[in-house]
């Protein structure tokens, strides 16, 4: 049962460790095929969660002492293992194949010590090659691609990339401030009009990955929209409520911290990695 | 060959005819070019509808990032339509979309369900109400059965969108035709119409232009996730010469499209020196590149004396 509880707690070990200092390397084009929009499905992922899981299984079969079941995970480990092996070449060096065999006869001959030792190996193997590339991997794979997003300009009628429809909405907003601060009310209404429609329109490029109503609520939230036809009421009135507009400007930017504080990080990284 | 037929159904009756005349690979979801052999009236129409191009359209490739957006596909090809309900992606034939199996196949009866009583040898059919209800469409054209039941219309997306085209067999092939009454045939093409004149109306009154979708009972231009628009351009005419141009974009996706009999309103700055608004509107379809006019007026200000 020592033993046992040895391996329960082996797994922690498993966990990748930075040490402090992260690199970071543009994944190899052989894995793009195993993720959307190549594959249909991420697969790749997939083949980690089944090792996983199958780590799991051992561990959790051993512990209750049924070796005939952690056998059958063990096998289905060194399975999935060497198709992983496989598929990425450039990552082969990181795959201890040697010793996920051993593992099978470990766990066949019911050898604690030989369990640990190269579930520990095997476990090292994984950590390296998660320190190394998961990061970067999840950046490539799991959020988009803002290059290919573009927003048609509600003010120009034209398509923008994405980040000069960004820099579109910001620079109107900014109008807006300047000229509501130094009492330009004419300036302030211009700039406020090209504000409020952009902002309306920044939802589409939401749509293009959250299908669901709820999502763009969660971001665009009612208050946003409310807010956002509170600024354009106002700047329909004969004289301009300069603070409270500035101050409803403010409200509506909580919509901008909550989607950067989630894309923007991997947005920058991924077009470093893609050398943009 | 009308009395050999007439003889054999006096024979043996109708129920026996069924069996011997069924065509078994009719009820295995069979391509809808086999559906054409009989209707290929409907089969012809259908062929110029967005259900036709709904998987293939480039767009649609284009936006479900080469089909891997798992949860935009079972729309674009249904396994079975059923009223209020998000249809299942069906495995086969894929690239005909919205295709005839999918809309009037239901495994639970393994029969053609459509709006009629009829007899029809080569498939078991069933008469089905559901299909002249607006619920009918709901189950992928969720937003805007949304708007239509608000806009409390008494029309259907039916009687607009698949309106009778002709009265005639809805069996086009010899003999079988002869076995049918003419029936109302409904458009298969599923136009998606365009707004005019009678459908906008525009005022200028408070110092606000004022545009509303008198016409349309459901939001003008509507879409679950697609993302048509509509253009508004307004050049305000002032009396000491002066011009301002004033634009705006309506979409579904920036939440202001033309909701029925609400009016959407532009400010028009210094309204007291207006001497004319020339108003246009141009609409683009989610699937085309260019814009089309749908409506150009000149609305001149209403002096009160």
């Amino acid at each position: 049962m020592r033993k046992a509880g040895y391996i329960l707690g082996l797994l922690g070990l498993a966990g990748t460790v930075l040490g402090g200092e992260v690199v970071l390397r543009k994944p190899p084009e052989s894995l793009s095929r195993f993720y959307p929009p190549i594959s249909e499905r991420p697969v790749f992922l997939e083949k980690m969660h089944a090792m996983s899981t199958a780590l799991s299984g051992i561990r959790l079969n051993i512990n209750e002492e049924r070796w005939d079941n952690a056998l059958r995970w063990a096998e289905d480990f060194l399975r999935t293992y060497e198709e992983v092996s496989r598929m990425v070449p450039e990552w082969k060096d990181y795959f201890k194949l040697g010793e996920a065999r051993k593992l099978i006869d470990a766990v066949r001959d019911k050898d604690i010590d030989g369990v640990v030792e190269r579930m520990k190996a095997v476990g090292r193997s994984c950590s390296e090659c998660h320190a190394d590339n998961e990061i970067s991997v999840k950046i490539y794979y799991r959020f988009p691609d803002f290059g290919k997003v573009s927003v048609e300009d509600p003010i120009e009628w034209r398509e923008m990339d994405y980040g000069e429809f960004m820099r579109a909405l910001s620079s109107s907003m900014k109008a807006l401030y300047v000229f509501l601060s130094q009492g330009d009310d004419e300036g302030a209404r211009e700039a406020g009009d090209a504000f409020v429609q952009r902002a309306r329109a920044v939802g589409e490029s939401c749509k293009k990955c959250h299908t669901r109503r709820e999502e763009i609520r969660a971001i665009l939230s009612e208050d946003y929209e409310r807010t956002i036809e509170r600024i354009e009421e106002l700047l329909g009135k004969d004289k301009l409520p300069r603070d409270e507009i500035k101050s409803l400007v403010n409200r509506a930017g909580v919509s901008c911290w909550v989607c950067h504080n989630v894309h923007l990080i991997p947005a920058r990284l991924r077009s470093a990695l893609e050398g943009k | 060959m009308k009395l050999l037929l007439l003889g054999f159904l006096f024979l043996v009756g109708c129920e026996k005819a069924q069996e011997v005349f069924v065509r078994e690979e009719l009820l295995n979801r069979p391509p809808s070019e086999s559906c054409s052999e009989c209707h290929s009236r409907i089969y012809d129409d259908w062929t110029k509808s967005r259900h036709f191009f709904a998987w293939v359209s480039e767009n649609f490739r284009k936006e479900s990032e080469n089909y891997t957006k798992l949860k935009c596909l079972p729309c674009h090809a249904p396994l079975q339509v059923d009223e209020l309900k998000k249809p299942e992606l069906r495995r086969e034939h894929r690239s005909e979309g919205v295709n005839c199996v999918a809309c009037h196949f239901k495994e639970e009866t393994r029969a053609m369900h459509g709006p009629y009583d009829v007899w029809s040898p080569p498939h078991p059919s069933r008469r089905d109400e559901s299909y002249v209800r607006a619920g009918f469409c709901a189950g992928c054209h969720r937003e805007t059965y949304k708007e239509w039941r608000e806009a409390r219309s008494e029309k259907s997306c039916q009687s607009c969108h698949m309106r009778v085209v002709d009265y005639t067999w809805i069996v086009d092939k010899f003999p079988f035709f002869l076995l049918h009454s003419r029936k109302a045939l409904h458009d298969h093409s599923f136009p998606s119409l365009k707004a005019g004149k009678r459908d906008i109306k525009v005022f200028f009154r408070d110092g606000k232009l004022e545009i509303v979708n008198v016409g349309i009972p459901h939001n003008v231009p509507t879409a679950d996730q697609g993302n048509p628009r509509l253009y508004v351009s307004v050049r305000v005419l002032y009396e000491d010469g002066k011009e301002r141009e004033i634009r705006r974009v309506l979409s579904p996706s920036s939440g202001n499209a033309l909701v029925y009999l609400r009016p959407y309103s532009i400010r028009i700055p210094n309204p007291e020196g207006v001497k004319g608004i020339e108003v246009r509107i141009e609409r683009r379809l989610a699937w085309k590149r260019v814009r089309e006019k749908v409506y150009e007026e000149v609305i001149l200000p209403v002096r009160t004396p």
